[in-house]
């Protein structure tokens, strides 16, 4: 790499740090393998910038049981992509020589303007960056540099039934650096990695539930034939809720540790169908003498089918649990299915379903009351997303999607004994959100 | 119009029979040029079988001088496949060497057989003798040949070796450390409405 490209690449790093992202990723961003086309090339980088404007209708805007307020949308995303030379462009001879690189880039940068047709959620701008840095990808000592920031900007949340919404910026990054020693051939590696996460809410409101987290992992991969491999992923999360005040009303959580372990293999099958096959235990530890921890079995299978390349296809199941702002933690069983299909190298379709049944720890209050009429909050998860987008050029496209998201549940926030009042006590919603747009991108 | 009759069948026989002698002298010639090989091997056969005593014992002391020639070359190169410590090689030319250091030990009782009876002027003995020594000469001659085509473990041994992998179309393109993504709904986590008067 020539001392010009060096340069653009420590450049792209300080951007890729100074800039948001995040894996809110708007639309089309979201799949960045979509998003870029023929490139710019500039010495042993390219670059893919890009600009879209679609418009929307968001059916639930502050995911309410009843009395929804729905909006029309606006979205203007404008976008670059930055990394060394991928794949693609390896393959087809744009490399000089045979050597493995001894870096590997990629950075971007996003911004997305909304405008809500309803008043009641003001203009905003949410943006993404990111950087991922890999020394000496294909040597026996691997190390990455990583870092995704991001400000999202969508209602997450019920609002107030009259007045000015909450502000519902939410500011995340995770940042982190990974070593790996592997084999020749990565026939075995190993990978002891952090990351450290910030959680950041913008509203006063909210701001009990921002946190930082701790993550340690190790991996293990054992690759064997065909193209499969044994994997073990070990990881310890120490999450603090920094602005937690047991005292103070409207704090449901509080600091944990949570422990993971996966074991299973995973690959191919034949050349057309894959399959991943994990089995786990997981468990949490929470600050707080009045609710659970958690301690249950992990699951996570998935098979894969792809009748030819244009043709993707995949079934899972997953059984694992998370963090939550109720409860402390929600063990979640989710099924999946999802697809895509390439017509004609110019039309793609997509869609991705799944349904989840989730269940909290114990609900409380910072009082140790029930929180609602549930002790274990339950509830029963359904997302279903279509998306299709028509390529004119390589360099133009047309993109769609249509998306229904609910959440079906009995439970009901209680009649407050503190100050905290809710105002949409049901907690279940219904949303369908459709979006059309124009991108150009290079 | 018998008489030209008469002349056109002499004009034919006398073509066919021209025709024939050409046919039959070029058979003869290929037949001859066949034979050119193992004429000459006969002829070097019947040369020596012609030879007086006293060139049969010439030929004899050539023979066996070439044998000596022989043995010291195969030496040779057996101790340079010593040297190379290939292991195969060396048992291969050990073996010829073995082989032409017998040969030569007859060859050289024969020439001694072969010089009494020049000097006792036994023509039916020498030449008894002399033809053993031709054979010998030509055993010489084919272990010659085959310390010649001893190999060595470079054939064996392939050195520092590569592999290249060739991916075939709609192989799987699976990475198996990469575990897939599971879907997610784009708010995953209940986060609390903001409680009222808060805001």
């Amino acid at each position: 790499m020539s001392r010009i490209a060096l340069l653009l690449a420590l450049g792209g790093v300080a951007l890729g740090a100074l800039l948001p992202s995040h894996v809110s990723a708007q639309g089309w961003l979201a799949d960045r393998s979509r998003a870029q086309g023929p490139g710019f090339r500039v010495g042993n980088l390219e670059i893919h910038p890009g600009l879209g404007i679609e418009a929307g209708y968001d059916s639930n805007l502050f995911y309410e049981d009843s009395n929804e307020d729905s909006s029309f949308l606006l979205r203007v995303t404008g976008h670059v992509l930055l990394s060394t030379l991928t794949q693609q462009r390896q393959d087809e001879g744009e490399t000089e020589g045979d050597a493995a690189p001894k870096l590997r880039f990629n950075a971007g940068a996003s911004a997305s303007y909304f405008y809500f047709g309803n008043n009641r959620a003001g203009d905003n701008v949410s943006v993404d960056g990111f950087f991922d840095l890999t020394f000496n990808p294909e040597g026996r000592f691997v190390f990455r540099l990583y870092d995704s920031l991001g400000r999202s900007i969508r209602p997450f949340a019920d609002a107030p039934p009259e007045g000015e919404a909450p502000r519902y910026g939410r500011v995340s990054n995770q940042a982190g650096a990974d070593l790996t020693l592997q084999s020749d051939g990565r026939t075995l590696s190993a990978t002891l990695g952090y990351r450290f996460d910030l959680d950041f809410f913008e509203d006063e409101s909210f701001d009990q539930l921002n946190s930082f987290n701790h993550l340690v992992s190790l991996a293990f991969n054992w690759r064997f034939f065909p193209n499969t491999a044994l994997v073990s992923r070990t990881e310890a999360s120490f999450q603090n809720y920094y602005n937690e005040s047991p005292t103070e009303p409207g704090a449901l959580v509080v600091d944990n540790r949570r422990v993971r372990h996966w074991l299973g293999v995973n690959g191919a099958i034949t050349d057309r169908i894959g399959f991943t096959a994990m089995v786990g235990s997981g468990a949490g530890f929470f600050e707080n003498d009045s609710t659970d921890d958690f301690d249950n079995v992990l699951v996570h299978t998935e098979l894969q089918y792809s009748p030819r390349r244009t043709v993707q296809l995949r079934l899972g199941y997953r059984r694992d649990f998370r963090s939550s702002f109720i409860g402390n933690f929600t063990r979640s069983n989710r099924i999946y299915l999802g697809g895509q299909v390439l017509v004609g190298s110019s039309f793609l379709l997509g869609a991705q379903t799944a349904v989840s049944f989730d269940q909290s720890g114990q609900a409380l209050d910072p009082d140790g009351d029930a929180l609602g009429n549930q002790i274990n909050r339950s509830d029963t998860r359904f997302f279903a997303n279509l998306f299709a987008e028509y390529r004119f050029t390589d360099w133009l496209a047309l993109n769609a999607s249509f998306g229904y998201t609910a959440d079906f549940t009995d439970f009901v926030f209680n009649d407050p004994s503190t100050e905290l009042t809710y105002p949409d006590a049901p907690a279940g919603f219904n949303k369908i959100e459709a979006w059309l747009g124009l991108r150009v991108f290079y | 119009m018998a008489r030209r009759l008469r002349v056109l069948m002499i004009l034919v026989a006398g073509l066919a029979l021209v025709g024939t002698g050409f046919g039959f002298a070029g058979a003869q010639a290929e037949e001859t040029a066949d034979e050119d090989g193992s004429a000459d091997s006969e002829a070097g056969v019947r040369r020596l079988a012609n030879l007086n005593p006293a060139e049969q014992l010439a030929e004899g002391r050539r023979i066996q001088e070439g044998g000596d020639q022989l043995s010291r070359r195969v030496t040779a190169m057996l101790d340079e496949a010593r040297q190379d410590r290939d292991i195969i090689r060396v048992t291969c030319l050990n073996d010829k060497l073995t082989q032409i250091n017998a040969n030569l030990r007859t060859l050289t009782t024969r020439l001694d057989n072969l010089e009494a009876a020049v000097q006792s002027q036994d023509s039916d003995r020498g030449g008894h003798e002399f033809t053993v020594i031709t054979v010998l000469d030509q055993k010489l001659g084919l272990l010659e040949r085959e310390a010649g085509q001893c190999i060595g473990e470079d054939i064996f041994e392939t050195g520092a070796t590569t592999v290249t992998t060739e991916i075939e179309d709609g192989a799987p393109t699976i990475d198996p450390a990469v575990l897939p993504d599971v879907p997610r709904a784009p708010v995953e986590d209940f986060i609390p409405p903001a409680a009222s008067g808060t805001s």
